[in-house]
Order: C-alpha cells, then sequence, then structure tokens
C-alpha cells in the first residue's frame, strides 16, 4: 500500500473558450493529454486510431486515422477482368459483404445492359437482408459491449453465426459469399431451406425482445447512451449523414423506399425513425430495423415465384468487353448509404470503380466532431453507435 | 450480348428527371457535356473557372444537398484527370454528376529531384528506396507533417460540405491533386509515409513497385510434378518406383 500526498486536480480548460480560441490546444501547456485509442479496439469496430486530446477527462481535439486496412481495391479492380472482380468486391467489407457484390454487379449489367431474371432479383433481395440481420447482430454486440455489457455480444454474435449457418448452406461460404454475380446469382435454395431461415427468425426475434429488456431498459445503458454524441438535424446534409444515423433525427430517407431497387416496391415496410439522434435513439432504430427485416425476410420467402431461371445466359465471362459509359447505384446498407461508381472504357478491364461507403464520413468528419466534448470512457461507444467500418473508408 | 438491351437509349436528357435542371444550369453555365445514364443520373462537363460555381448553384437553389462522393477517373492518354462531384437531390431523387477536367500535371520539380529516374512508362518516378534516406537527405521529412507532392490542383468545395475535406485529402494523397485551402489536405489519409508517385495513377507501376520493396516470398515455385512425385515419394529409388 501507498499513500497519496497530493492529488493533483487537472486544470479544466472552458471548452467554450477552446471553440472561441480565447484558449488553445498547447500539450507543452500540461494542461492537456495526447492519448490514441486503436487501431485495435475493445468492440466490433474495425482497425482504426482515434488520435485524443484530452482535458481533464473531456476529449477536446480527435482525430481519425485509417489506413490499417488498406489494401487498395480499388487500384486492384482497374488491373482485373470485369468477371475477375465479383469475388474481390465483397473482401471491402466484412460484416455486410453482400452489399459489394449486388451493387458491383448491377453496375455492370446496367453498363452492359444484361437484364436479369426476375427470381433472380429476389433471391438478391433475400440475401441482403439477411446479411443486414447478421451485421446489426454483430453490431449490437459491439455497442453493448462498448458500455461494459459483453453477454449480449455472446448472444448476438451466436446468432449472427446462425445466418452465417444459412449463408454457408445458400453459398458454400460463411463470411464472403460470392453469390451474387453479374447476371444473376451463383445457386437457387436447397430444398427445405425458407423452414430453416424461420427457424432462424424465430430465435432472432426472441433474442431481440431479450434485447428489449436487458439492453434498452438497462439503466447503465440509458444513462451513458441517452445524449451521448447527439447528430443535430441542420448538419445532415453538410456531413452526409446516411442511414440510421440520420433516421434516428427524424430524417425519414431510405434508399428502399425512396429509389426501390431489386424488389423492395413489391415489400411492405416503413421508414423506421426516431427524434434524437443520440447513440440510444441510434441503437433504438436499429433495433426496430432488425425486427423489420425479419419481416422482409418472410415476405420474401412467401412472395418469390417458386421457379424460375436464377441467372442470365451469357457469352464467356473471360472474354467480356463493357461498353464505354459510366454509372453510379446505391443501396442502403446498415450503416446507410452504399455505392458504386464505375466507369467502362470498352476494354475488358474497368477504368475505375470507386466504392462509397457511408463510414466515409460518419468514421472521419463525423466522429472528429461529435467526439469534442465527451468523456474519454465514452468514446468508443459513441464510434460504435456511429457503426463505422474502415475498410470502406480506405477501400 | 444474349439477353441484353442497351440502357442509354430508353432515356433522353430532354425526357429524364433532370431536364428541368440541366436547362436551367444551360441558361448560366457554359457546359461543354450533357447526357444521362438513366432516369435518375446525368453527367454534366463544366470548365474549372465554372465548377464551384455551378456546384454551389446546384446545393443553393436546385435542391442538389446531398455530396454523395467526389472522385477521380484518370484520362491518361488525353493527359487529363476528370474530377466527377457527385450530387443527390432527395426531392427529385436523382443524381447529377459534375465532371471537371483538369491537366494532370507533372511530377513537381522538388519530387523529382529526389530521384530523377525514369519508370516504363516515361514518367518520373520519386521513389526514395527502401528506407527514405535519400529523400529525408533532400530536406522532407517522413510523417504528416510532410506536405505531399502535388502534381495538379483543384478548387475546394469544403466550405459547402465539411465531409469534402475528407475526399480532397484523398485525391491529394492518391492523384497528387491539390486543393489549396482545404482544411488538413496535406496529412496523410490512407497511406504512410508515401513518397512514390500518387498510387491511383495509371502510370504508377504497381508491379516495380512490388518487385522492388517486398522481397520474394520462399515456397512460391512452381515444381514438374512428375518430378517432384518421384523425389519425393520414391528418393531411393532412381527409377523414381516404375520398375522402369
Amino acid at each position: 500500500m501507498y499513500e497519496v500526498d497530493t492529488v493533483v486536480e487537472p486544470d479544466i480548460i472552458d471548452p467554450a473558450k477552446l471553440a472561441s480560441g480565447e484558449e488553445r490546444i498547447d500539450l507543452d501547456s500540461e494542461k492537456f493529454v495526447k492519448l490514441w485509442q486503436g487501431p485495435n479496439h475493445p468492440g466490433v469496430t474495425g482497425n482504426m486510431s482515434l488520435e485524443l486530446i484530452l482535458n481533464g477527462d473531456t476529449v477536446v481535439g480527435c482525430k481519425t486515422h485509417v489506413g490499417y486496412l488498406h489494401r487498395g481495391f480499388e487500384k486492384l479492380m482497374e488491373r482485373r477482368r470485369w468477371i475477375q472482380n465479383f469475388p474481390l468486391v465483397c473482401r471491402i467489407c466484412v460484416p455486410e459483404p453482400d452489399f459489394n457484390e449486388y451493387l458491383y454487379a448491377a453496375a455492370v449489367e446496367e453498363l452492359a445492359g444484361i437484364e436479369i431474371p426476375p427470381r433472380a432479383k429476389w433471391l438478391r433481395t433475400l440475401t441482403l437482408e439477411m446479411a443486414r440481420l447478421a451485421s446489426f447482430l454483430m453490431w449490437m454486440g459491439g455497442q453493448a459491449g462498448s458500455f461494459g455489457m459483453g453477454t449480449i455480444g455472446q448472444w448476438t454474435v451466436t446468432h449472427r453465426d446462425y445466418v452465417l449457418d444459412l449463408f454457408e448452406e445458400l453459398s458454400g461460404g460463411r463470411i464472403y459469399h460470392m453469390y451474387i454475380i453479374p447476371g444473376g446469382v451463383r445457386a437457387d435454395l436447397p430444398a427445405g431451406y425458407a423452414e430453416r431461415v424461420e427457424e432462424v427468425l424465430e430465435k432472432v426475434e426472441r433474442l431481440l425482445a431479450e434485447i428489449e429488456l436487458i439492453l434498452f431498459n438497462n439503466a447503465v445503458f440509458k444513462g451513458r447512451a441517452q445524449g451521448l454524441g447527439i447528430i443535430p438535424r441542420e448538419i445532415i446534409e453538410e456531413y452526409g449523414i446516411t442511414g440510421p444515423n440520420a433516421r434516428a433525427a427524424g430524417v425519414a430517407r431510405d434508399i428502399r423506399k425512396d429509389q426501390p431497387y431489386l424488389v423492395y416496391d413489391q415489400l411492405e415496410f416503413s421508414v423506421v425513425t426516431g427524434e434524437v439522434s443520440d447513440a440510444y435513439n441510434r441503437a433504438r432504430v436499429r433495433w426496430q430495423e432488425m425486427i423489420q427485416s425479419v419481416d422482409l425476410i418472410r415476405q420474401i420467402l412467401k412472395k418469390m415465384p417458386p421457379e424460375g431461371d436464377i441467372h442470365t445466359m451469357l457469352p464467356s465471362v473471360l472474354h467480356w468487353k463493357i461498353p464505354a459509359g459510366q454509372t453510379y447505384l446505391r443501396a442502403e446498407c446498415t450503416r446507410g448509404e452504399y455505392g458504386y461508381f464505375v466507369a467502362a472504357d470498352g476494354t475488358g478491364y474497368p477504368r475505375r470503380v470507386c466504392v462509397r461507403g457511408p463510414s466515409y464520413t460518419h468514421a472521419v468528419a463525423l466522429l472528429e466532431k461529435l467526439a469534442v466534448g465527451t468523456n474519454i470512457s465514452d468514446i468508443a461507444g459513441l464510434m460504435v453507435s456511429l457503426h463505422t467500418y474502415p475498410p470502406e473508408v480506405e477501400r | 450480348m444474349a439477353n441484353s438491351k442497351n440502357v442509354n437509349d430508353r432515356v433522353t436528357l430532354e425526357h429524364s428527371r433532370l431536364s428541368g435542371t440541366v436547362e436551367e444550369i444551360e441558361r448560366r453555365f457554359e457546359l461543354s457535356d450533357a447526357y444521362v445514364q438513366r432516369d435518375s443520373l446525368g453527367f454534366v462537363t463544366v470548365q474549372r473557372k465554372d465548377a464551384v460555381s455551378l456546384i454551389t448553384h446546384l446545393r443553393d437553389y436546385l435542391g442538389f444537398s446531398h455530396l454523395v462522393m467526389v472522385t477521380v477517373v484518370d484520362v491518361i492518354e488525353k493527359g487529363l484527370l476528370r474530377l466527377v462531384y457527385l450530387l443527390h437531390n432527395y426531392s427529385i431523387g436523382a443524381d447529377l454528376g459534375v465532371q471537371v477536367e483538369i491537366p494532370r500535371g507533372e511530377a513537381p520539380a522538388s519530387a523529382a529531384e529526389v530521384s530523377g529516374s525514369e519508370n516504363g512508362n516515361g514518367s518520373k518516378s520519386i521513389r526514395p528506396g527502401h528506407n527514405g534516406d535519400t529523400l529525408l537527405a533532400s530536406g522532407l521529412t517522413s510523417g504528416a507533417e510532410a506536405a505531399k507532392p502535388a502534381y495538379t490542383e483543384m478548387d475546394s468545395i469544403h466550405h459547402l460540405w465539411a465531409q469534402a475535406a475528407t475526399y480532397q485529402r484523398e485525391l491529394k494523397e492518391m492523384y497528387g491533386i491539390n486543393f489549396p485551402g482545404s482544411p488538413r489536405v496535406d496529412e496523410e489519409f490512407a497511406l504512410e509515409g508515401w513518397k512514390d508517385v500518387p498510387p491511383m495513377r495509371r502510370d504508377f507501376d504497381t508491379l516495380a513497385y512490388s518487385e522492388s520493396t517486398f522481397f520474394p516470398r520462399p515456397g512460391r515455385k512452381t515444381h514438374d510434378p512428375v518430378e517432384y512425385m518421384k523425389k519425393n515419394m520414391y528418393p531411393d529409388e532412381p527409377d523414381g518406383g516404375t520398375g522402369a
């Protein structure tokens, strides 16, 4: 045991003075500490580091550093044939690879003028909604874990694995499915698949009911998440905020509704919104979207044509030459607007592929803004509440 | 292709939901090109001098309030970089890509001095070697403080959207386009200590870079399967176990 002679109180600076420029951040003044958080985090956040400047316990400056997962996907794609990129794109986003597969395939199809069979559209929608569920389950574990509730993470990751079992049965892959291929999908549903999907959906519904009780009615979660990282409605467009982060602020925008793709115009659902976009309400919106996703999967399995082609007849994939042109396609992923800009120059290779991930702004410009004024112990919770995913920033 | 139809033939600019927008901006700005890819996506091309004014007009008066992305296509055969500012209008549900073509530019003198060598494409390489000694000796410093060499420049739009600064910072690193005045534009983004040709430019030689940067990994040798099996399975038998 030892005794502490004196307790040095930190010299707390009024944040308003920092904002107005009356006080400035000077590390030599001994009033500030620079702390690096990450790139490895005890949560499901991906590898990204935050360079934080602290005054006492309060963050007064934040810079996001990415690059730990940069593998040059966009450059690689320019040197590979159109079809060779099909197994590559899914690797840009681990928790939700299917949106990359869909958007790349859809962009190629639009530029080449390929029409896909109706059943392939339903199967694509099915996998996108299953991917949404899997991604949200993973996120829910990270969000609860960042506030010290590790058990919820174990439950949700287990249930994500049930969804991955379904993906494995359908595509052969658990994480990277390589299922949505230009021209359609790779395989039809196995016999009895719909029943097994229903079993998993029932398990997920029971889990979501538990989460309602144990997370959203938890005093610790309420106390820490309510009021954390409030996104003012007026910065939604300035910062390009999309998805649940914007919807929690009452902005009723969902690409599935506003610009329906695949078969979303044949499904019944409403846009989930909140009133104030803080960490608690963002979690609430995502939780409601998980329930909605369960319902959408059931609708898809019910409404899908029982049989039909799943792939269009196409010439040899190794000899494709896509006509010159460029396009941009978007889809609503769990984090917001996911988009692919694809430019073709008439050769067998893409001229340019640019991936627009929602984390590009959520994890950099927005996080850097919201972190200021936050207590250091809540930074991890804030980061997860924006549902950031670094690989889609650096590609 | 089989079962194909030409998407571009289906919609013309006049009959798309962007017709009003393009008509309006044509009255105010000189467009060198305007076309639609589909009903809800079109592209216009303007000169650099009009670009920021046009983008501001689209944001403030025509409802294109969402900056979807800023990207670049390297048109190396024409010596151009084509910037694409993709803007979205929520009320009409359409995207407009504002394209601006700027010259690719030359390697900056300070960077060219570092190596002076030429790669296979005739462009100057500024690779300093594995440890960057040459670069450090030339007075530049590594890390976030070192200003990245810019080959060309474009006007910044960070005052219109806060998130634009991130795109511009990335484009400086990946394409060597400077955006004077853009916050933290000189700071590193995804790369660390990169001093070579901006890697997303098409004349960046990826094979030469990887051969000069990384060592060949052992164990990646192609064996003749017949000889390999003979040697491993029947090492003591000169006939390789065939009895011949």
